[in-house]
């Protein structure tokens, strides 16, 4: 029976964050095909399958321009049960690392370890390649087949668990090193596939990935690419449209900034030309706090007030957002007001009434309110 | 009235994939609200969490104006 591990020494303390490179670097480079393909068999084998026809191609966007060519030949789709398989197999390994680790050492490299890779491998590089393929299958070609979204698998963010169990093997849980290998094999080969009974394919891994401060970001070029160019651009962990990126900021005129439907994306653009140039343009109404009302109608080239309200970001520093508001907003105060849900808008204000609260762009409120404050008590 | 099922989610970031997060179910109401009852934490991945007492809560976004198509709208993230 293996001994309870209660707790690390300060020199495997000093391996998290090499622990957290190794397996944040393992998403991108070359991808070993010769690994990949013998790991793909591996787990066909252990699924109770036959070694299926291995194709790869160099990013997940080409993956999907040839599916439609297989669609006779590549057989039943696999992508639940190859999900349920990884699935299954993780979890097993987890029940082997918490059978002999302590339940407070394992909350600790949770935190200090697990958590910071899946805020990377999911919140960031699988969420943003989600929305990128979602994007693709929007346009109206793909719909003459099937959505190749259900019939994919986005892998990257299992980089996360094997990543963790590398470290606890490495002070000292005990694996099925059978399991842990082939998954570690598998996963770390395989960012992203489409399983079928008798083709599989799998997309090569991107060629780079530029992180900044635990979010993608690259100012110069794409923040993912790979290797038949296909990616996409991001600034500090937001998704950008490439002219966004690449149009040198003195090219970049506030008129098309303002007009960026996205906050986020308007966020970071103003970042980029500098919230200086932005409250330069417009005509200050008003100020309070970290807040300005200004007047936009030289930008827009409009005679009537065009208002934006001017506000810093209270968790992200330095960072500004630049939002419209109705132009009959004569203060800051009423630019508050009037962007507040309708559904609230509709609750008196008073000093006695309820607290409410409000998180970016979400205001939350107590359902039975008969009245509430005009300013949230909790602004984050 | 027929509400939707959100999961524990107040709002979805549609480029990011963030979303502001409570630990409890969440409805949608027809008219956009959003409504769950208890005391919750509501996290996304950019703002700090904020603590919710034990009580009926409704959330929603908040508004902007569009001078392009001269609409006020809620914001998009």
């Amino acid at each position: 029976m293996s001994r309870l591990i209660t707790s690390i020494t300060a020199e495997q303390k000093a391996q998290i964050p090499n622990y957290i490179k190794k397996w944040v670097d393992m998403a991108s480079g070359e991808t070993d095909i010769a690994e990949a393909d013998r790991a793909v068999e591996d787990i066909y084998a252990d699924m109770g399958l036959k070694k299926p026809t291995i194709l790869h191609f160099d990013s997940p966007n080409a993956c999907y321009q040839a599916l439609p060519a297989l669609e006779q030949s590549r057989g039943k789709e696999m992508t639940p049960r190859l999900y349920a398989h990884l699935s299954v197999h993780l979890s097993r390994l987890r029940s082997q690392l918490n059978s002999q680790m302590d339940r407070q050492l394992e909350s600790y490299l949770h935190s200090r370890l697990s958590q910071h890779l899946n805020s990377l491998m999911d919140s960031q590089l699988s969420e943003q390649l989600l929305s990128q393929l979602n994007s693709y299958i929007r346009r109206p070609m793909d719909f003459l087949f099937k959505s190749p979204l259900r019939i994919s698998l986005i892998v990257f963010w299992r980089l996360v668990w094997v990543g963790y169990y590398d470290y606890a093997r490495y002070i000292g849980v005990q694996f099925d090193e059978h399991k842990l290998d082939l998954m570690i094999r598998f996963i770390s080969n395989i960012g992203f596939c489409s399983p079928f009974t008798n083709v599989f394919i799998y997309s090569l891994k991107p060629t780079e990935i530029h992180w900044a401060n635990g979010r993608l970001h690259n100012p110069d070029g794409q923040a993912v690419r790979y290797a038949d160019g296909w990616g996409w651009y991001a600034l500090n962990g937001i998704p950008m449209e490439e002219w966004q990126v690449t149009t040198p900021t003195g090219d970049l005129s506030l008129g098309k900034i303002l007009l960026v439907e996205d906050i986020d994306q308007r966020r970071e653009l103003v970042r980029r030309v500098g919230v200086e140039l932005l409250a330069s343009e417009g005509k200050e109404l008003d100020r309070a706090g970290d807040y300005k009302l200004l007047d936009m109608r030289a930008v827009y080239k409009r005679n009537t007030p065009t208002l934006f309200l001017l506000m810093k970001n209270p968790s992200v520093p330095d960072t500004w957002h630049c939002e419209g508001v109705g132009n009959e907003c004569k203060t800051v105060r009423d630019a508050l007001n009037w962007r507040k849900p309708d559904a609230m808008k509709r609750i008196p204000v008073s000093e006695n009434g309820e607290g409410w609260y409000q998180q970016g762009d979400v205001c939350i409120w107590p359902a039975n309110a008969l009245m509430l404050k005009e300013f949230p008590c909790v602004l984050t | 009235m027929t509400k939707k099922n959100c999961g524990n989610i107040l709002a979805d970031g549609e480029l990011t994939g963030h979303a502001h997060r409570v630990t409890l179910q969440v409805m949608e109401r027809e008219d956009g609200v959003r409504e769950f009852q208890g005391e919750t934490t509501v996290t996304h991945e950019e703002h700090k969490p904020v603590k919710l007492p034990y009580l009926a809560w409704n959330s929603a976004k908040i508004n902007e104006y569009d001078y392009y198509t001269e609409m006020a709208r809620e914001v998009r993230d």
